[in-house]
């Protein structure tokens, strides 16, 4: 958990490194048209299932087809930095309410509608009932679970890309292409379960390697300026966020039986499509 | 007129609260193990419960051991006084009693009088083919069985409590190929003292 917040940080330091050295001649005002926003939006993730094999898939098991994940409200901030940087930062809450998921994007324009930008964004989502899978397949045995079971994982994507500005008046459009990476932390879980008719019991264990999955994916901005307080700007603003990554979870499976007997086994997931998409409607003021 | 009533009341109360102040009596009641008490169980659902009948099935056989005093029973029932307040004398508590016992278990052998398998004969010791877990009706867990030796070794020794009793399960390991069964359990206590027991003949399914 804390490297998720190292490595971001030391991100930020060697953007802003480059952000003072190009800019440290300009002698004008190093912050202008700043902007925070509210909005409220909803997030839906899903990894395409595929069919168990004689091991459970627990990727099989994160996200859900007929339903969104999470509806989040998010606070964001937007600023220039001298005439070619902008930040663009948002922190959401999930369905756990906590602003535990920040979003940050450090874009340099190289011309006026056209630059690059780099990132990260941390997300969280959840392994919804993977034992599951044991009740159906082995329904003869008797499972110590409960019905309802989950495990949350804290992923982050480290992106890079162009980003696209474009201007008419009250409107702003601007959309950022990323590729880079996601890191997937491990996991462990278990379960006990007895044999019917039987005194034997069995524990087993599962711990899920973390992985770099490749990823891609696309974010969107359009605001409209509305109406004028002075110099401060409230207009309207719909956002999105498209990723796509491949995503696979290997894991060990141990079994530990009553009498002490234990059986091990690396067990390879299958490679297939995670997407998370993501729209949210608010406010925002522009000073 | 008021104020007065209020410190007579409180006065009554302070004394009563000083009164009730009262420390347990730290002596202990020794006793020594002379009853066993052996139960059939039923394991083959989720969690044993106890079995009336004397049927069982084959890889479920599972008894529960009871070993407890005469003495427990009759020291337990000192006389209190239940009226009112708690009773208070001299600042001494009707506290229940504590117990300590005289002897700790150093043994547990369990000899079956019918063959098991081909290699588990009748009339021979099996403890290899049992394992032993505290009494617990809730769930268990799988590092809660320990074989009859590493179990005797984790048991408490002239330990004080409340509870005059040890009660534990003992679940054996094979699927018996046999008809019936039947099991002689013989505890050995430290001082010498054996406490013998024989479970009903058990139907297997």
């Amino acid at each position: 958990m804390r490297m998720l917040f190292i490595i971001p940080r030391s991100w930020l330091f060697v953007l802003f490194g480059c952000f003072f050295c190009s800019n440290s001649h300009a002698q004008e005002k190093p912050i202008r048209n700043m902007e925070v926003s509210f909005s409220i939006g909803i997030a839906d993730y899903n990894a395409d299932s595929l069919s168990n094999k004689n091991h459970i898939d627990w990727a099989n098991y994160i996200g859900d087809e007929n339903y969104a994940e999470a509806i989040t409200v998010k606070w964001g901030a937007r600023f220039d930095l001298y005439q070619n940087w902008k930040v663009d930062m948002a922190l959401t809450m999930q369905d756990d309410f906590l602003p535990l998921n920040l979003k940050l994007s450090v874009q340099y324009f190289l011309l006026k509608w056209l630059g690059v930008h780099g990132g990260f964004k941390n997300f969280h989502t959840d392994v919804d009932n993977g034992k599951q899978y044991f009740r159906i397949t082995q329904p003869d045995l008797i499972y110590y679970f409960s019905d309802y079971e989950y495990t949350t994982l804290n992923n982050v994507s480290y992106y890079a890309g162009p980003v696209f500005n474009l201007a008419f008046g009250p409107v702003l459009w601007r959309t950022t292409i990323n590729a880079g990476f996601t890191r997937r932390p491990g996991f462990d879980d278990h379960f006990e379960y007895k044999l019917r008719d039987n005194n034997k019991q069995v524990r087993v264990d599962f711990s899920a390697d973390p992985g770099f999955d490749f990823m891609w994916g696309a974010n969107s901005l359009l605001q409209l300026d509305c109406c004028s307080f002075g110099k401060t700007k409230l207009g309207l603003q719909v956002r999105t966020d498209f990723h796509f990554s491949d995503l696979k979870i290997d894991y060990r499976q141990r079994e530990l039986d009553w009498l002490g007997n234990t059986a091990e086994q690396e067990v390879k997931g299958d490679t297939r499509e995670f997407s998370w998409v993501e729209a949210d409607v608010g406010v925002f003021l522009r000073f | 007129m008021i104020r007065k009533v209020y410190i007579i009341f409180a006065v009554c109360f302070l004394s009563r609260l000083i009164v009730s102040c009262c420390s347990c009596n730290s002596g202990t009641i020794e006793f020594d193990f002379n009853q066993i008490q052996i139960t059939n169980l039923d394991n083959s659902g989720s969690y044993p419960t106890n079995l009336d009948g004397t049927t069982m099935k084959r890889a479920a056989v599972a008894f529960e051991l009871i070993l407890s005093s005469e003495e427990y029973y009759y020291a337990g029932l000192i006389k209190r006084s239940s009226w009112g307040f708690s009773s208070a004398s001299a600042f001494q508590c009707d506290c229940d009693p504590a117990f300590k016992p005289n002897q700790y278990i150093k043994n547990v052998h369990i000899l079956t009088k019918y063959d098991l398998s081909e290699t588990a004969k009748g009339n021979t010791i099996v403890n290899d083919l049992f394992r032993a877990k505290e009494n617990s009706w809730g769930g268990s867990k799988v590092d809660d069985y320990q074989t009859i030796d590493e179990f005797v070794s984790e048991l408490p020794k002239y330990e004080v409590s409340y509870d005059q009793q040890i009660r534990f399960h003992l679940f054996c390991t094979e699927e018996i190929q046999n008809d019936s069964t039947q099991f002689e359990i013989e505890v050995v206590f430290n001082d010498g003292m054996i406490l013998t027991t024989t479970t009903d003949l058990i139907y297997l399914q």
